[in-house]
């Protein structure tokens, strides 16, 4: 039941994503609207997806929230893109981010979907799961993982934009791009969302490592890889606060900071590593 | 934003009271938790550094690449972003004394040029009274009002959130706080491990990194240990039955599960590990006319012959080379001595190996005649692993999360805004002017002037 909602979700994702492509191109509200209500429709029926998944567990006895595995930590990953992209467009009244955004959305869920039978059934936690503490690290690890790639998404739209005024025609198909300074202050915001939720992740899991495997900090791949990640972005911060970076430099470093985000939700998994019951 | 000047010109100072220091240490300590990420640290790293040419592998040792995050190195990385944190916050903090009290004036010329026309209100009557009411609402929405009066115009002036200045220094007061947290704990604090077999206890640990036994003041017995799996066989439960003993007498019991730690005297234990130790208990058959059934030990010796020969348990094994549970038994008779391995299933063993107890005489449970030796099993029982450790640093490491979070706030989401108004005569109609100015977040200004505005039309907000 919640696997077959999910999997419309993921359809309606790549029609969503089609619909904003296609207002960028032909400089047309009517599609952008169109685009932003198959979205919110999309992510309604995400979100009672992941419910009734949670509704099931409970039937079935196990009860615990979907996050429990790389198929479900992926479900929501692409949830809380969807919830914070909405949010950035109604907050900027324009619609010229869907179409770098809503691919990473999609792909999450399409990639969870390729995922084996066994690993999208609602399964039994393992001892190190079986913690309060899983629901509020996870959730999150994964809004900040949501908010860096807004902000990548905004990088890619940076130079997009360039790209297309380099072109020499900004007026065409430019489907009403911010300014530079417009895009970029966005990055910032996105950004610090994202800065805060990574650091409240790393506390809740420091937390919860301190009653599971008796230390809050020992330097497991994933650990190290997520202080990396918060690293570059404080990198970020200080750059623009202090030493007054502006424009591509920002662009740059937060399509940087979003390859390690990557690399520390999937690229850990290749390395030894103590959160082993994500892969 | 300019690198203030500091009194303290020396050249130590100065170094450390670079920004551009803090980006590149950011990024340096980044780079090299990538290089720890990779190399195999620790324990796992004995083993693959023989894998790797030797030249390497004295690179790899003399950078202490596989102990990356305990090196002088890094710890000095670490030190030197500490040092540059505390200089710069040092540094600036005058600067933000400065922003915190100074206030613009609400008469500087120039304020309220180019004010768009919703922030420009008029009245009937006089300006004395248009000013007593715009005291009124800015004291409402913002806090005390600073008036001054000149001629026939009046200037007041409000504002809130000043100490938003200060943030960035609560941030950084956090990360120094963990940082003591984290210094606290690796120099009064321990860590361990030990494992302790079903019915057995402990009075020592193994400390981390090969640096000895420490012993605990007490015992840890190991009452029970359990291990349950779903259906699937997925692990269920990891749950060791532990007591704590001082002279013999028992102090406290409890339940030790994963994420359910114990605490005895301030030390703490985690369920980590568990494995099979395997036969504490064996049966051996022997026979010379007549049939035995022993019960033996690892290490266990006893006469057999008529106290012609002595038996000797040498090694227990689980699975002996795949072929299943194994016995070493050495026998010593006068001055000749022997050495064999005991097979639980060796009918089947010869059965896919014809001939092997022939080849291999190590294979041969009949090798002193004319006993023959068997085994019926072995019984396995469990060992728990745990770890052990205290670490004082840890409340301090909250603490400092705690105000790590609390600057984030006072960071991210506070602004210093400051309303300036005018009220002169223009007109022949008192004339109101609606500035404002703010560190950061525009767009919470304009909600606040805009708020001003309707509450002095006398609009509900």
């Amino acid at each position: 039941m919640n696997t077959k909602m999910l999997g419309w979700a993921t359809v309606i994702y790549l029609v969503a994503m089609a619909f904003y492509l296609i207002r960028l191109l032909r400089d047309d509200e009517y599609w952008g609207k169109l685009a932003t209500g198959t979205s919110l429709f999309g992510l309604a029926l995400h979100t009672a997806g992941i419910a009734v998944r949670w509704w099931e567990s409970y039937r079935m006895g196990l009860g615990h929230a979907p996050l429990a595995n790389f198929y479900e930590s992926m479900i929501f990953f692409s949830w809380a893109i969807m919830l914070l992209y909405l949010i950035t467009e109604w907050r900027i009244k324009n619609r010229v981010l869907g179409p770098f955004v809503t691919p990473v959305a999609f792909l999450s869920m399409a990639y969870a979907s390729l995922s084996p039978d066994e690993a999208t059934r609602i399964q039994p936690l393992i001892p190190a799961l079986q913690s309060n503490w899983l629901t509020s690290h996870v959730v999150t690890c994964f809004m900040g993982y949501g908010a860096f790639t807004i902000a990548f998404g905004l990088g890619i739209l940076f130079f997009a934009r360039r790209f297309v005024s380099g072109t020499g025609n900004p007026s065409r198909g430019g489907g009403h791009f911010p300014d530079e300074g417009a895009i970029e202050e966005l990055i910032y915001h996105s950004v610090i969302m994202g800065f805060i939720f990574l650091s409240l992740g790393i506390i809740t899991g420091s937390v919860w490592a301190n009653f599971a495997w008796g230390s809050y900090w020992s330097w497991d791949p994933k650990e190290t890889w997520s202080l990396i990640t918060w690293l570059i972005y404080a990198a970020l911060l200080h750059a623009r606060l202090v030493r007054g970076w502006r424009g591509k430099r920002i662009a740059v470093m937060a399509i940087a900071g979003f390859a390690s985000v990557l690399f520390t939700y999937l690229g850990v998994n290749y390395l030894d590593s103590l959160h082993s019951y994500l892969m | 934003m300019q690198e203030t000047n500091s009194p303290k010109k020396n050249p130590v100072w100065s170094f450390f009271s670079s920004v551009r220091l803090t980006i590149a240490l950011l990024i340096i300590i980044a780079l090299a938790a990538v290089i720890g990420t990779v190399v195999p640290q620790q324990e796992a790293a004995s083993e693959s550094l023989q894998k790797i040419p030797p030249a390497l592998g004295a690179i790899v040792r003399a950078l202490q690449l596989t102990d990356l995050y305990r090196s002088p190195w890094f710890l000095l990385l670490m030190g030197l972003l500490t040092a540059n944190l505390v200089v710069c916050s040092l540094n600036r903090l005058p600067v933000s004394l400065r922003l915190y009290r100074r206030r613009s004036e609400p008469d500087r010329p120039g304020l309220y040029a180019d004010l768009p026309p919703e922030r420009v209100l008029e009245a009937e009557g006089s300006v004395e009274d248009a000013a007593a009411r715009m005291e009124q609402v800015l004291k409402k929405s913002l806090g005390p009002v600073d008036r001054r009066q000149d001629g026939g115009a009046v200037w007041l002036s409000a504002h809130r959130g000043a100490w938003s200045y200060f943030g960035v220094y609560v941030i950084h007061a956090g990360v120094l706080v963990i940082v003591l947290g984290a210094v606290v704990g690796s120099i009064l604090g321990f860590e361990g491990h030990v494992n302790i077999p079903e019915g057995g206890s402990a009075d020592a640990i193994e400390l981390r990194g090969g640096k000895g036994t420490m012993k605990l003041g007490f015992d840890v017995r190991c009452d029970d240990f359990t291990v349950e799996f779903y259906d699937s066989g997925m692990p269920k439960l990891y749950r060791s039955d532990l007591s704590f003993l001082k002279g013999g007498e028992i102090r406290a019991r409890g339940v030790l599960m994963v994420n359910h730690p114990l605490e005895f005297e301030g030390i703490r234990f985690y369920q980590s590990t568990y494995g099979a130790v395997p036969g504490e208990a064996v049966r051996a058959i022997d026979g010379k006319g007549e049939r035995a059934v022993k019960r033996v030990r690892q290490g266990e010796r006893f006469a057999i012959d008529g106290g012609k020969a002595q038996v000797e348990i040498l090694r227990i094994e689980g699975n002996l080379m795949r072929m299943g549970p194994a016995v070493k038994i050495g026998i010593t008779a006068g001055d000749r001595a022997l050495a064999f391995w005991v097979f639980q299933f060796i009918d089947a063993i010869e059965e896919h190996n014809p001939g092997i107890t022939k080849q291999v005489p190590q294979f041969n449970a009949a090798l002193y005649k004319p006993y023959r030796f068997a085994l019926e099993g072995i019984e396995t029982s469990f060992y728990t692993g745990l770890k052990v450790n205290r670490d004082p640093g840890v409340p301090i490491v909250a603490a400092g999360a705690f105000v790590l979070v609390a600057g984030f706030l006072l960071t991210f989401f506070s602004s210093h805004r400051q309303v300036f108004v005018r009220v002169d005569r223009s007109h022949g109609k008192a004339r109101i002017s609606i500035a404002g100015r703010c560190n950061r977040d525009p767009v919470r200004l304009d909600r606040e002037i805009g708020r001003v505005v309707r509450l002095y039309r006398g609009e509900t907000s």
